[in-house]
């Protein structure tokens, strides 16, 4: 070292440096904490729902749906929704049915559900609605509950969407 | 070497007040720097609402005058922006509650359909549906915010 020539010592610069460091990596965690991407929320590949039978029929007032489901994949299923269309041509069905179930399930929030959960491999109790228009398909798409974070929600399986034409007369 | 006479702050001081001034110094950038930066959004815990766009999965139709949406994700969508494009100009506007949207929006696996002819997109080139979502800003209050156009679905 030269005498005479001067400048911050060689402690003080090491505590400045390691402060600074500490407090611009405060900074940068606190600005980007929010993008560290939370588990998602998605439904296992193998939960799969088959409609077994779809019967319309028309009783001079409603149209009468008949509906049976089977479980063809590997994890039980809590629930599904239901949904119908009018049009032939629709690609996809907008309506909500689930509310004009009148046996084989109950409905709440647009879920129908069963007394207990369908295990795979098994046949849903045989589901009745009382529809007042003729609808030309249903689509139902299963659902299941799962715990996220100690929390029981409603998971969507929306890939596993099944279509029926219903030949209502 | 401490000469006689000479006045000066002793090292222990320097070394606190340098601390000091750094300290200070970083919390007045962070202040001024959060000023500036956007507010951040959150959604499902504390989860930046921007990566939630990704995770939004919808299906649509526009079939016989009718508009049909539904929400085949898990995440809750607040808002739909149409963006309408035709020869040589584009419009995007919010599916109003006087078209049937709904005031909470679609819930998952949720549909809306729309009345036929309420919405009319028979001359467009081009429509997609950009999701709008509803997210929580660091006070607790609640926020739209809408995705980016990539994250869109085009029906038309």
């Amino acid at each position: 070292m030269q005498k005479d020539k001067k400048g911050i010592s060689l402690m003080v610069g090491y505590v400045l440096l390691i402060t600074i460091a500490i407090v611009m990596g405060a900074i940068v965690y606190q600005w980007m904490r929010s993008y560290v991407p939370r588990e998602a929320v998605e439904c296992p590949d193998g939960v799969s729902v088959y409609i077994q039978s779809l019967a319309c029929n028309y009783n001079g007032s409603d149209y009468i749906l008949s509906l049976n489901l089977t479980n063809n994949g590997r994890f039980d299923v809590d629930g599904y929704f239901i949904k119908s269309a009018k049009d032939a041509d629709a690609k996809i069905a907008g309506a909500d049915i689930s509310e004009n179930i009148a046996a084989g399930g109950g409905a709440a929030g647009g879920v129908v559900r069963w007394s207990n959960v369908l295990a795979p491999g098994k046949e849903a109790e045989e589901a009745i609605y009382v529809l007042s228009e003729k609808i030309a398909f249903i689509e139902v798409t299963p659902i299941i509950y799962e715990t996220i974070e100690n929390k029981i929600r409603l998971v969507n399986c929306g890939k596993a969407k099944v279509r029926e034409n219903s030949n209502c007369p | 070497m401490i000469k006689k006479g000479k006045k000066g702050v002793s090292p222990v001081i320097a070394t606190v007040l340098l601390i000091g001034m750094v300290v200070v110094l970083a919390l007045i950038i962070f202040i001024w720097m959060r000023a500036l930066a956007q507010e951040t959004i959150t959604k499902f815990e504390g989860e930046n609402i921007e990566l939630s766009c990704d995770k939004v999965s919808l299906d649509a139709d526009y079939t016989a005058g009718i508009l049909t949406i539904t929400n085949t994700g898990n995440t809750p969508i607040y808002q739909i922006k149409m963006k309408v494009s035709d020869v040589g100009r584009h419009t995007t506007e919010l599916i109003k509650k006087s078209e049937g949207w709904r005031k909470y929006g679609l819930d998952i696996g949720m549909s809306f359909t729309s009345s036929e002819g309420v919405i009319d997109l028979g001359s467009a080139e081009e429509v997609y549906l950009i999701p709008v979502l509803i997210g929580d800003t660091e006070d607790g209050k609640k926020k739209t915010f809408t995705c980016d156009e990539r994250f869109g679905y085009r029906v038309v």
